[in-house]
């Protein structure tokens, strides 16, 4: 990696899984991470500054991660910016149906802050 | 998706073209049939045989109820339609026979039995096999018995009436035995469709009127063909001929009145109720018929016999009474214990259906009837793949060479079908679970008994606890997350580091977490193995491959706990070497394994993970140096909190549920896992699968029907 680090958008309605999701990708990955809470400001963020990946956690309230994504599909300015899922679903049926979208991969919930980094990069080929 | 078309009372008719206009409404068809009835009635008592006026009167009357026969003929649904033709080739032939008739009479030529006699004779073939299609379809299952209860009738009309009167008048001098046997045949045929169709008529055939007009017209033609062979005999040639063309005609016109009379399109419809009361005026008749032969025997008798032969004529009627009264009961009985059966079977909340091996319904109770909205009538003597079941849950058209209830009916098996759809009369669907059992009579296979049940409610209760589980799953993670992830970043030491103390009880909080929330990942991997719903996607993969990764996984922790983890894979495990599995949960249960080999051992121990290849079967040995499991315990470390002592649980940071997660997918998968344990020397747990061979992955793959449902989830 060479000059400014790479920046992350992080979107999470739990204040504290943000909190962590920043600790774990600024302190242990090294990333500039940018934390959001909710879908619109998500697209807000993106459109304002393009980030290098996107973090979009899945179930939320009024605008969820599915839906959030399809709006940053059909944005001409943020189309091509890679997303990871982080979801807490168990049930295999919503997780494949995640994987049928267009993403980079998905991560689960509970994650380890530790590997988190390592296992975000693996997906987005850095 | 094909409706099945129901033709019925309420389906309106189709209009066709042709030279007679029939109008949609009944009552337009009807109130003309009146007319050239009662003209039949008149010409037939009224007017004069022997003049050409009225010779062509008759003329055009038979043409035109021949053309109005012919009309109603091609306008029948396919059911009836067969039945109508025979009438009406019937009629055509008879009239014809009778046009060579006339013209032979009238060149002098008229030898019997003549051209005309033969082609007579020929008219009954149709009429036979009308007769026939009646008797089969109006007795649904129980045609054997309607034939043999009609043959009876009609052998006995026709001997009473053939021999004890015709015969003896026809007998005299002059007449050839062949001429007499020929002149005898149309009358004694003539009754016995008649005795048939009044047989039918009282054991609940319909509609009423159409039957009745069919039962006159045959009494007309038996009048015409009484008169004829009256006309052969000098003694009674004379009056009587002259109305013979009458009759002919009032016979094809109450055939012609028959055909268009309201609900003539139902006659060979069987009736949703047998009456009850039916069997009792069928027996009647019946004893009528079987007494009408021996009765006339005795009046014969009664001019030159002794007293001896009376009474024992006498004798013969009483025996035949009480046989008949005695069969009467033994039906009555029968009926009874029938009636019980199915109103036993129509109590049943399942739905039941009898099939023939051909998967043709036999029997349907009151709740699969009610299930599918459907009469007796829709189902009985159909497939039931083409009524029901003919489209895949995800109603794609569902052909019946592809049910499983096919074979199932063919080959005599017996079987639980799951996520079936079953299609209503009125089109929509519902999901049924299927059981299927043979049918055999006296170890012959005759059929099969479906019985089904409507799921529709279960779905819906399996659905909420799918988005319960969903929902719980989330709610309990997101607070794990934040918990664990914190933790795990303290105990890092990459906020600070900590005292000795704090990172005890960090460490300590850090392992209990992981517990948790392997905890909930266990729970729910039990409860959606308990409802079905973890789906295993089987692929082929070598057995080798699975241990490689779980030694992979499992190393990070083995080291951790200062344990020596080795992977050993015999020659005998070739590359081509496969098994039928999902490689994922396949992983899960081999890391299960070896992370419980992990807890019980010491450090320094060695843990080895051998795969070999022993017959058709893999095995996946994870093989520890540890304590050992007492032999009592051998079988319960599968059960849920099985732990062998109940401190375990505690000490070694388990949740009790992984070995029973792991031999349910194992199972699930074709395999087992044995376990073998030496106290103090150590235990192995063997994930033991068969190998690949094509015919058996065909076979375990997912049918595309079970597929559907379960994404319709």
């Amino acid at each position: 990696m060479t000059g400014a680090p790479r920046s992350i958008v992080v979107v999470d309605d739990d204040e504290d899984v943000r909190r962590l999701l920043v600790l774990s990708l600024s302190r242990v990955g090294g990333y500039d991470v940018r934390p959001v809470d909710s879908g619109q400001a998500c697209l807000a963020e993106l459109r304002r500054d393009r980030p290098d990946a996107v973090v979009l956690d899945v179930m939320m309230p009024v605008m969820d991660g599915p839906a959030t994504l399809e709006e940053i599909r059909i944005d001409p300015d943020i189309l091509d910016v890679p997303v990871v899922f982080l979801t807490a679903g168990i049930v295999d049926s919503d997780v494949e149906r995640l994987r049928t979208l267009p993403v980079s991969g998905v991560l689960h919930k509970p994650f380890d802050p530790m590997r988190l980094p390592a296992q975000l990069a693996q997906l987005l080929g850095w | 998706m094909p409706r099945l078309l129901r033709r019925g009372s309420t389906t309106s008719r189709r209009s066709y073209d042709g030279p007679v206009v029939v109008g949609r409404s009944r009552s337009r068809i009807w109130v003309p049939a009146l007319v050239v009835g009662a003209f039949a009635v008149v010409a037939l008592v009224v007017l004069p045989y022997d003049s050409p006026r009225w010779s062509f009167v008759y003329l055009c009357a038979t043409l035109v109820a021949l053309v109005v026969l012919f009309g109603a003929a091609l306008a029948m649904p396919r059911g009836t339609r067969v039945v109508w033709w025979c009438l009406f080739a019937f009629q055509v032939l008879t009239m014809a026979s009778q046009a060579i008739g006339d013209h032979a009479r009238k060149s002098g030529t008229s030898a019997f039995p003549g051209p005309a006699d033969w082609l007579s004779l020929l008219a009954y073939v149709p009429v036979l096999t009308a007769l026939g299609v009646l008797i089969h379809r109006l007795n649904p299952g129980r045609d054997r018995e309607a034939w043999i209860d009609s043959s009876i009738l009609s052998v006995a009309a026709a001997s009473v009436f053939g021999l004890f009167l015709i015969v003896p008048v026809l007998s005299e001098p002059g007449m050839s035995r062949a001429a007499v046997a020929v002149a005898v045949t149309y009358p004694v045929l003539d009754l016995a469709v008649l005795a048939s169709l009044i047989w039918l008529l009282v054991g609940g055939g319909r509609p009423k009127t159409t039957m009745l007009l069919v039962a006159v017209s045959f009494a007309f033609t038996l009048t015409a063909d009484i008169l004829r062979d009256l006309s052969l005999v000098d003694a009674w040639s004379g009056a009587p001929q002259s109305v013979l063309p009458a009759l002919r005609v009032a016979a094809v016109v109450t055939m012609a009145a028959a055909a268009t009379a309201p609900g003539a399109e139902d006659i060979a419809v069987p009736r949703e109720t047998v009456r009850p009361h039916a069997t009792t005026t069928r027996l009647a008749v019946l004893a009528v018929g079987v007494l009408a032969v021996p009765t006339l025997v005795a009046v014969r008798l009664w001019d030159d016999a002794s007293k001896l032969t009376l009474l024992l004529a006498l004798a013969a009627i009483i025996i035949i009474i009480l046989a008949v009264w005695r069969i009467g009961l033994l039906v009555t009985a029968v009926d009874q214990q029938r009636q019980v059966t199915e109103l036993v079977l129509d109590s049943a909340g399942d739905g039941i259906v009898g099939l023939d091996r051909e998967g043709f319904v036999v029997f349907a109770n009151l709740s699969a009837r009610r299930m599918l909205r459907c009469r007796e009538s829709d189902l009985i003597g159909r497939r039931f793949h083409d009524v029901a079941h003919h489209e895949y849950p995800d109603g794609r058209a569902f052909p019946w060479h592809e049910c499983p209830v096919q074979q199932l009916v063919q080959r005599g098996g017996e079987a639980f079908i799951p996520d079936q759809v079953y299609v209503r009369r009125d089109g929509t669907t519902f999901p049924v679970e299927i059981i299927i059992s043979p049918l055999r009579v006296d170890g012959v296979l005759t059929g099969a008994v479906q019985s089904f049940r409507d799921v529709s409610e279960r779905h819906a209760v399996d659905e909420l606890k799918r988005q319960f589980v969903s929902v719980v799953s989330h709610e309990l993670r997101t607070p794990l997350t934040s918990i664990k992830g914190s933790l795990q970043m303290l105990d890092s030491g990459l906020v600070g580091e900590l005292s000795g103390e704090q990172a005890e009880l960090v460490s300590m909080a850090v392992s209990n977490s992981e517990r948790l929330s392997q905890l909930v990942n266990d729970i729910l991997d039990i409860e959606r193995l308990d409802a079905g719903r973890l789906p295993l996607k089987p692929e082929s993969v070598p057995p080798a491959r699975l241990a490689e990764l779980a030694v992979t996984a499992m190393a990070g922790a083995a080291g951790a706990a200062g344990i020596q983890l080795v992977l050993e894979v015999d020659p005998s495990a070739t590359e081509d070497a496969m098994v039928f599995a999902d490689p994922h949960r396949l992983v899960q249960v081999l890391t299960n394994l070896v992370g419980n080999a992990i807890k019980f051992s010491d450090r320094g121990a060695r843990i080895m993970v051998r795969v070999t290849v022993a017959g058709t079967y893999a095995h996946l040995a994870v093989i520890d140096h540890g304590r050992g499991i007492p032999a009592e315990h051998l079988e319960s470390v599968f059960d849920r909190f099985g732990q062998v002592d109940a401190g375990d649980a505690r000490r070694e940071g388990g949740t009790g549920l992984g070995l029973a997660i792991a031999r349910e997918i194992t199972v699930r998968s074709g395999g087992e896992i044995p376990v073998t344990s030496t106290i103090g020397a150590g235990s192995t747990f063997t994930v033991v699968l068969p190998l690949v061979d094509e015919d058996a992955a065909a076979r375990i793959t997912p049918a595309p029907a079970g597929v559907g449902a379960e994404e319709a989830l």
